[in-house]
């Protein structure tokens, strides 16, 4: 088999292979997902865009589509997304063991931090000099997402066309304008898409 | 005992939480202020404007806090053990049933509807931030006709957009040099 040989010969791949020693996956993963999650404030879609950028734009370990059907699960299932992302994407990786090292690392920077505010809260919490930089770190987190949004929308054009598209702008409109919950719009998402396949000719990949 | 009720209160929280975010919120309440006061409302508003500030979701934020008000670092970790528990165990069978699924035409029509859904969310919730952080008392922050604007936080915007798109460069990075700028330019003005 002439890619056991590529692989036994350690021919580097595009990008950063992962290695095969099994602690080494562990410890990027955790080292990873506990760099991602100490830095990244604004909620569960910046992980998302962060983690889509460093695994499937940078490292090459996941494709797009798998990204985006993490996200789906980990939004419309219970438990913070930043947590289930991690989950999952560590269970693909490298199983289960992948799996706790990746929600460990997701879980410990928020643990540490408010560990410790909850013996001197008041203080960071009245700081102008903090909030400034948090408002400088949230405009680049809201540039992060954008970045994932206009390539993940590329990449769901790819698959789906005009159907997809459209989805995602009506699916937009009414995250951004009503107070719709996430489930439920996923969930009527997927059911249109069922629908769909059902009903029509089956063209759908 | 307490410490049992600390586990199941986030228990209770991790198995109720769907949709996170701020749709969680009037639930912790529930449990943290009302039901167990381990918290007066004014320490529950403290903790929900602390978590804007700072990384992690707001659940696991105040599993963290309320825990390790009451016994210190042992309890921050049961908290967080408890309200991550549930969605853990969820989230694993449901990976599951999506590898089998995979092949099936009518699953990769709903997967269609599902991945254009996750986008157009994607692209709400940078919209919600970037207006969180423009449109608010910030870094530098003009009156327009009423509105509050920073004009400072839509720059570095641009600029983080800029260095993600044409330079390639690492999101973290990005961050923190972001918030870098940010803190200097707070200095210079002041």
């Amino acid at each position: 088999m002439p890619v056991k040989e590529l692989a036994r010969s350690g021919a580097a791949t595009s990008k950063k292979p992962l290695r095969k020693n099994k602690f080494f996956i562990l410890w990027q993963l955790f080292w990873l997902t506990f760099r991602i999650s100490a830095v990244t404030i604004g909620g569960g879609y910046a992980i998302v865009a962060v983690l889509k950028r460093e695994l499937v734009d940078k490292r090459g370990w996941l494709k797009e589509h798998e990204m985006l059907d993490y996200t789906a699960i980990s939004q419309s299932t219970i438990g913070p997304t930043a947590v289930n992302a991690s989950l999952l994407v560590g269970q693909k990786l490298a199983g289960v063991w992948g799996a706790a090292a990746a929600v460990v690392g997701s879980v410990l920077p928020p643990m540490i931090v408010m560990t410790a505010l909850a013996y001197f809260y008041k203080l960071a919490a009245e700081s102008a000099l903090v909030k400034s930089a948090l408002v400088g770190m949230q405009a680049a987190t809201a540039a992060v997402i954008a970045d994932a949004a206009i390539s993940l929308g590329a990449s769901v054009w790819r698959i789906g066309r005009v159907f997809a598209i459209s989805i995602a702008a009506i699916v937009f409109a009414l995250a951004a304008f009503t107070g719709l919950s996430t489930s439920i719009l996923i969930l009527g998402a997927g059911a249109v898409g069922l629908l769909r396949s059902v009903k029509g000719s089956g063209k759908v990949k | 005992m307490t410490l049992v009720n600390l586990f199941l209160a986030f228990l209770y929280v991790g198995l109720f939480a769907i949709g996170g975010g701020y749709a969680i919120v009037p639930l912790i309440e529930k449990q943290v202020v009302e039901r167990y006061g381990w918290l007066t409302a004014a320490e529950y508003a403290d903790i929900l404007t602390i978590s804007q500030l700072t990384p992690g979701p707001i659940a696991l934020n105040c599993a963290s806090f309320v825990g390790a008000r009451l016994y210190g670092i042992a309890g921050s970790v049961i908290a967080t053990l408890a309200s991550i528990l549930p969605a853990c165990i969820v989230v694993a069978l449901i990976a599951k049933l999506y590898s089998r699924l995979h092949g099936r035409s009518e699953w990769a029509g709903a997967l269609t509807g599902l991945r254009g859904a996750t986008v157009g969310l994607i692209a709400a919730a940078s919209l919600s931030l970037f207006v969180k952080s423009v449109f608010a008392e910030g870094i530098a922050t003009f009156k327009i006709l009423g509105f509050a604007v920073d004009p400072v936080a839509a720059l570095l915007f641009c600029l983080a957009l800029y260095l993600l798109r044409k330079k390639n460069a690492g999101s973290i990075t990005v961050m923190l040099v972001c918030g870098a700028i940010a803190g200097a330019i707070h200095l210079a003005v002041k």
